[in-house]
């Protein structure tokens, strides 16, 4: 068949479209991580500035002198153990919801949503009076418990979303061969349920390292997290321009690969399993 | 499979997250009817529903939450729009397609403290390249820190570049959904592409926008980070949607039990509009 012109005029339309919702994405990010090599000169130049000659090096002042190496090996030890800590819970608690009509199922999901929806900004009184009453202020353990609100709501449903197309007629076979439920689990479940497993662990950890407002209101100077440490560019002296553009790109670039490669788990894993990505 | 007891498997995890989760809950709730200053010698006193009464007249309080309310709407609206028209985009399978989800999903990844000191390097007077241009080639004065109407769209517009691709990516799966015997039937029948869009594609995909709503809803109303980078809540309050709110009011005057009553009645009105909208996904599923 040939192309009519129409068509041909429609396609350039198309691809046009296509190009400038990508540029339209991709421009700040590329913005930001060119203003974290630009000079104050180039910054405060009045008028965009787009090749950033001379080059400056502001990822050397927060990172070697300021301690923000210390906010950010703070972010993954805290964000690590956020997976620790969730993934093996919601394991187990995804294969009951999974397996067995558990009385209030329906509630309890709901109930789990809300953690998951709900303002943070609510929950940062008691949050930090609790933390306080039980010395785990400015501690990463403190906020490790405190991240697994949305954290184990997000690995449960994502969890159960993936045991709920492993067939059960193997745990079946399994039990009437007289194996035991922890082996049952460790030898015929959770092979199949990797990939699911995997998923929502680099979810988990996406979350948790991206967290702001616990962070900020539950950590001191020794278990800061690098998102926190990314507002005290903001001063009542002005903003720091190319160190708050480093950190960010810092900040964001282990996420950003993680989710370039494995995308296709970030949208079922937003939507609580809802959808397949 | 009867003599496994699904409880042992349940308590952990449920047990953790009750701890987290309604432990402060009622604490909270116990808290909004004490008076209690933080910064202040005096322990908390009982006060009864002092607070919840100069809640329901205090301006702030309430001006946040109608600005809160007019911004995820406003939000999701647009991106409801404009992800509908993205899915179709994607729904074309082009060439590259692969390459343009996988730059679609790259703000999903970011933080949002991070988005927000990205937009405020795109947008902030004197720095940013958007309204240079603007002012430049249209002649717009587009201040984000003087003006409350700019500050307000921006918020939108950095809203939208963060979650339209969560937007797009679900109506994508619901419209991937639709099989393809109606579409066919529908071209041979001569339906033309809008009548298809009303009749045979949004009652199909009417489980992801409820879904859309749902959560992108709830998300937008309980914003926090990436205005608190972007604006910090101004100007003069324009952009103090009710997290940003609640935040620099806690902040400012140390009021531990009025803030635990406007954190009590946020958590309520999100559990019950979380309930209905969730009523709706679930009816419109089955």
């Amino acid at each position: 068949m040939k192309k009519t012109k129409r068509k041909v005029v429609f396609d350039v339309f198309f691809y046009l479209l296509v190009l400038l919702m990508a540029a339209a994405i991709i421009f700040p990010i590329l913005w930001t991580a060119e203003t974290s090599i630009k000079g104050k000169q180039s910054i405060f130049a009045g008028t965009p500035q787009w090749w950033a000659f001379p080059i400056e090096n502001n990822y050397y002042r927060p990172f070697v002198i300021e301690g923000y190496t210390r906010m950010l090996w703070n972010s993954l030890s805290m964000a690590l153990g956020c997976v620790i800590l969730t993934v093996p819970l919601a394991f187990l608690a995804a294969y009951a919801f999974s397996r067995y009509k558990i009385f209030g199922s329906p509630t309890m999901y709901f109930w789990s949503l809300t953690c998951r929806m709900g303002p943070e900004a609510a929950f940062i009184i008691p949050y930090y009076l609790m933390m306080n009453r039980l010395g785990l202020y400015d501690n990463t353990l403190g906020l490790i418990l405190c991240y697994s609100l949305f954290n184990l709501p997000l690995a449960i449903w994502l969890m159960k979303s993936g045991l709920d197309v492993v067939p059960r007629e193997m745990d079946e076979a399994a039990l009437v061969d007289g194996c035991s439920i922890s082996k049952l689990l460790r030898y015929v479940v959770l092979p199949m349920a990797t990939p699911s497993i995997a998923a929502a662990s680099i979810l988990v950890f996406i979350f948790s390292w991206n967290e702001y407002l616990f962070a900020s209101v539950l950590t001191g100077l020794r278990a800061r997290t690098i998102t926190v440490g990314l507002l005290g560019f903001i001063t009542t002296v002005g903003i720091r321009w190319g160190e708050m553009a480093a950190v960010s790109m810092v900040a964001l670039i282990p996420t950003l690969v993680t989710v370039a490669v494995l995308q296709k788990y970030i949208v079922s894993g937003l939507t609580l399993g809802a959808v397949k990505g | 499979m009867a003599r496994l007891r699904p409880w042992y498997l349940l308590l952990p995890g449920v047990g953790l997250l009750a701890f987290i989760d309604l432990a402060p809950f009622f604490y909270g709730l116990y808290l909004s009817f004490n008076r209690w200053i933080f910064t202040a010698p005096q322990p908390p006193t009982y006060n009864g529903f002092d607070n919840y009464k100069f809640l329901v007249n205090d301006s702030e309080f309430l001006s946040s939450f109608t600005r809160g309310v007019l911004f995820a709407f406003t939000g999701v609206v647009i991106q409801l729009l404009i992800g509908l028209g993205t899915a179709f985009v994607m729904y074309r399978r082009f060439r590259g397609a692969a390459i343009f989800k996988v730059i679609l999903t790259l703000p999903l990844a970011i933080a949002p403290v991070a988005v927000g000191s990205m937009w405020r390097l795109m947008m902030y007077p004197g720095i940013g390249p958007i309204p240079y241009y603007l002012e430049h080639f249209l002649g717009i004065d587009w201040n984000i820190t003087a003006n409350s109407d700019i500050a307000f769209a921006t918020t939108i517009i950095m809203d939208t570049w963060h979650w339209l691709p969560l937007v797009a990516l679900i109506l994508l799966a619901g419209i991937a959904a639709v099989p393809s015997d109606i579409l066919e039937s529908a071209d041979v029948d001569g339906v033309s592409n809008l009548q298809k869009l009303r009749h045979v594609f949004l009652p199909l995909i009417k489980y992801e926008v409820a879904l859309v709503v749902l959560l992108r809803g709830m998300d937008a109303f309980r914003i926090f980070d990436e205005i608190w980078m972007l604006t910090a809540g101004g100007p003069g309050g324009a952009t103090r949607y009710l997290s940003v709110s609640l935040y620099t009011m806690i902040l400012k005057g140390w009021d531990i039990g009025y803030g635990a009553a406007v954190s009590v009645i946020f958590l309520y009105v999100i559990i019950v509009v979380c309930w209905v909208l969730y009523q709706a996904v679930t009816r419109v599923s089955e």
